[in-house]
């Protein structure tokens, strides 16, 4: 179910409805995990028993941590993120492994390669391993105490809601378990943060639905063999406009899923703080899918042994996490690609730094966000053409197509015009670091227009970008 | 904030419905193949219908048909990247009742897509587009202003439709599509659109509606395709009563890649088409 169709507006409503009642104050999570499967189980009934497998794995193993043997804490432990990651790797990277490793025709290779790919996998499975290990640190780590309650009907309940959640559940953010349970308790109507949430929706919905959706009408002709003829020009402001809309699509996710979750009384953390503005590629990963990235750095890099061996290692470290991050994105040798050069650019900056090459080699600051903004421009082509060869095409067009004829000014127009909102949103940001009265003025007028955009503006529906993560 | 946002969001909604009735916008607003296909959807679906009128249902190779040259009230659902299925079951699912449909016979194993046609009459939404035209995909203001641009620089220039451009063939395309004219799909696929056919025609006759083929000039050598042949075998085999209109062979049509009329030469055959329709 998409956040941006008529159902989803039918289910919300009396849920919100439901949620807030008076006697039904009790049921608050209830409520939430019913609307969560309906959520879920709506175009494919069938996925819904992945889910509650997954969720039963993660209520188990957590309780036992917790409240188990003792001595069997680490085994529980190891078992729960196990049983994560293998629901992962077969659903997701199954059909890759009967791809790669198989013969065509095969008939393990069929199998694996015929495995659907349930929607939101990725990001359940990380959360239920954010709760195991949270569960197996809440000795040590004061924060994560709280995560896993006595009574194992009540701890399934929440358990249930905080991964089921619908706001979250099929593109994220990843939210963690001490990010979502210590919220847990009765919430009040009187206590939604409107304003807020209103924001969060509003350029939420404007982002995906006018910014995105329009701009994948025009970014399609990044498909083999379309581009092949097309203008140097028109190449690079489609690699630009692509740029702009996975940015607006699934920022724009997140604000939506954001806005949700206050309306129901929870709050979540930034997912997206204007990375198209980062002066260096560790900061462009501070600022981009940062629900991830800190997943990544916590559970995988730190783990790893972060940077404190130094040198070497740490490079090793980065290297290994940038590569899986990729692979987490997609089944494709492409995404890992992808996760290898963001991995190598990261350890060429960490290099800089500790050989003190980066104080003396010192670009204006508005260079150094163009060098960032297009080196992670023309990554992206590799989600957008998961062919390499489709990729050295492109890039061969890009420096060899000049005839002008082929210039499609029609494309060229509609790229740039929905592109203003993304950089504006970005120089808005820069413009308002220091403080801008004018701005409380000028906010209703902006929202106005947005929430008239999408009445009026929106592009073709389609999925969410992430939502084949 | 929520309360004057919301102030300002009704007062350009009202604005807007006011200058889309009485500002004049009649030039075309189209943005990209889907949402052209989508126009043409709506004005066909919510625009009145004149009797006597004919309908073209077919692919992106009918939609460059020109209009101009044929009877007033003609529609032309030739939609870029569709099939003529979606074509038939949007009469079908519009109520409208032309008195004449011609179905493009070119295309005839292409898949409909069935998301064109869900987004088109999504409950609720299909209603809301009918009563209130703003909520129509011709009237986004991104396609209007681009609309506007462009009339102003034609009228700057004089530039008309058909730069010499137009005439340049695409080699990759034709290639590509060479290749896609050189295979037919197996039987049971063959007759999976076959019914599909069928109980289009079916539907429409026994509605009174009369049923007239129609085969789109392409290029010289496509034409004597393996794929070329057999749809048009289908029509003559399945047919036979029905009017088959198609141009002789030979007449040299020009095309953009091989199956897409060059500008200029879409004239031409509306012109033949608009003969062979009175």
């Amino acid at each position: 179910m998409l956040f941006n169709s008529v159902p989803f507006l039918l289910l919300l409503l009396p849920t919100l409805l439901l949620y807030y009642l008076p006697f039904m104050q009790r049921l608050q999570l209830h409520v939430i995990v019913a609307s969560s499967f309906i959520f879920y189980a709506y175009n494919d009934p069938a996925l819904l028993t992945l889910l509650l497998v997954s969720i039963s794995i993660n209520i188990a193993s957590s309780y036992a941590i917790v409240f188990g043997p003792q001595q069997h804490r680490k085994l529980y432990a190891t078992l729960g993120v196990v049983a994560n990651l293998g629901i992962l790797v077969f659903f997701k990277y199954s059909p890759l492994l009967g791809r790669s490793f198989f013969p065509e025709g095969s008939s393990l290779g069929q199998f694996l390669v015929g495995i659907p790919l349930p929607v939101g996998i990725s990001f359940f499975t990380f959360q239920g391993i954010s709760l195991v290990v949270e569960a197996f640190r809440g000795k040590e780590v004061q924060e994560y105490g709280s995560i896993v309650v006595r009574g194992l009907a009540r701890h399934a309940l929440r358990i249930a809601a905080f991964k089921a959640f619908f706001p979250q559940l099929v593109a994220g953010p990843v939210v963690k378990a001490h990010e979502f349970l210590p919220q847990v308790r009765t919430k009040y109507f009187r206590d939604i943060p409107w304003n807020s949430a209103f924001a969060a929706l509003v350029v939420g919905y404007f982002l995906k639905m006018v910014v995105a959706d329009n701009l994948k009408d025009q970014t399609f002709w990044i498909t083999f063999p379309y581009f092949k003829d097309m203008h140097s020009l028109t190449l690079v402001v489609l690699l630009f406009g692509y740029s702009m809309q996975i940015f607006a699509d699934f920022a724009g996710y997140s604000l939506i899923a954001i806005g949700l979750a206050q309306l129901f009384g929870y709050l979540f953390p930034d997912n997206f703080n204007f990375p198209y503005i980062s002066t260096s590629f560790a900061e462009f990963w501070r600022r981009w899918h940062i629900s991830l990235s800190t997943f990544l750095r916590e559970y995988l890099y730190i783990p790893l042994g972060g940077n404190r061996k130094g040198g070497f290692h740490t490079y090793k470290n980065l290297m290994l996490t940038m590569v899986l991050g990729g692979l987490w994105h997609g089944a494709a040798w492409s995404y890992a690609v992808w996760g290898f050069f963001h991995g190598l650019v990261l350890v060429v900056e960490r290099l800089m730094k500790d050989f003190g090459w980066s104080t003396r080699i010192r670009l204006p600051k508005a260079l150094q966000m163009l060098f960032i903004f297009s080196s992670v421009t023309l990554a992206w082509l590799l989600f957008k053409l998961p062919d390499f060869d489709h990729v050295i095409a492109y890039m061969r067009a890009i420096f060899s197509n000049m005839r002008i004829g082929n210039l499609q000014p029609l494309i060229l127009f509609f790229v740039l015009l929905f592109s203003i909102p993304v950089v504006a949103y970005h120089l808005i940001y820069l413009w308002t670091r220091t403080p801008r009265p004018v701005m409380a003025r000028i906010k209703p007028i902006i929202y106005g227009i947005m929430l008239f955009l999408i009445l009026v503006n929106s592009g073709g529906g389609a999925s969410f970008i992430y939502f084949q993560f | 904030m929520i309360r004057r946002s919301l102030l300002i969001f009704a007062v350009l909604v009202i604005g807007y419905m006011a200058f889309v009735k009485w500002g004049g916008v009649d030039w075309d607003t189209t943005q990209h193949q889907s949402n052209g296909n989508r126009i043409k959807a709506e004005q066909y679906v919510f625009g009145e219908e004149l009797p006597g009128t004919t309908v073209i249902v077919g692919s992106s190779l009918s939609f460059r048909i020109e209009l101009d040259s044929l009877p007033r009230g003609t529609s032309n659902l030739g939609f870029g990247g569709l099939s003529v299925y979606d074509g038939l079951e949007l009469i079908a699912r519009s109520g409208k009742k032309p008195a004449r449909v011609l179905i493009e016979t070119n295309m005839l194993f292409k898949e409909p897509d069935r998301a064109f046609l869900e987004a088109m009459f999504q409950p609720g939404l299909y209603e809301l587009r009918r009563a209130t035209p703003i909520l129509r995909e011709e009237n986004q203001p991104s396609g209007v202003l681009f609309g506007w641009l462009k009339e102003g620089a034609k009228t700057a220039t004089g530039t008309v439709k058909g730069s010499e451009d137009s005439l340049a063939v695409s080699n990759m395309l034709l290639e590509t599509n060479r290749a896609i004219f050189n295979v037919v799909p197996p039987d049971p696929t063959q007759q999976r659109y076959l019914t599909l056919l069928e109980e289009g025609v079916t539907t429409l006759e026994s509605r009174g509606i009369e049923v007239v083929f129609l085969e789109v000039p392409i290029s010289d050598e496509l034409m004597h395709s393996d794929l070329a042949i057999r749809c048009r075998s289908i029509v003559e085999e399945h047919f036979p009563q029905h009017r088959f209109l198609r141009v002789a062979s030979g007449s040299h049509w020009l095309t953009t890649d091989g199956l897409h009329l060059e500008w200029h030469t879409a004239q031409r055959f509306s012109g033949w088409l608009a003969a062979a329709l009175r």
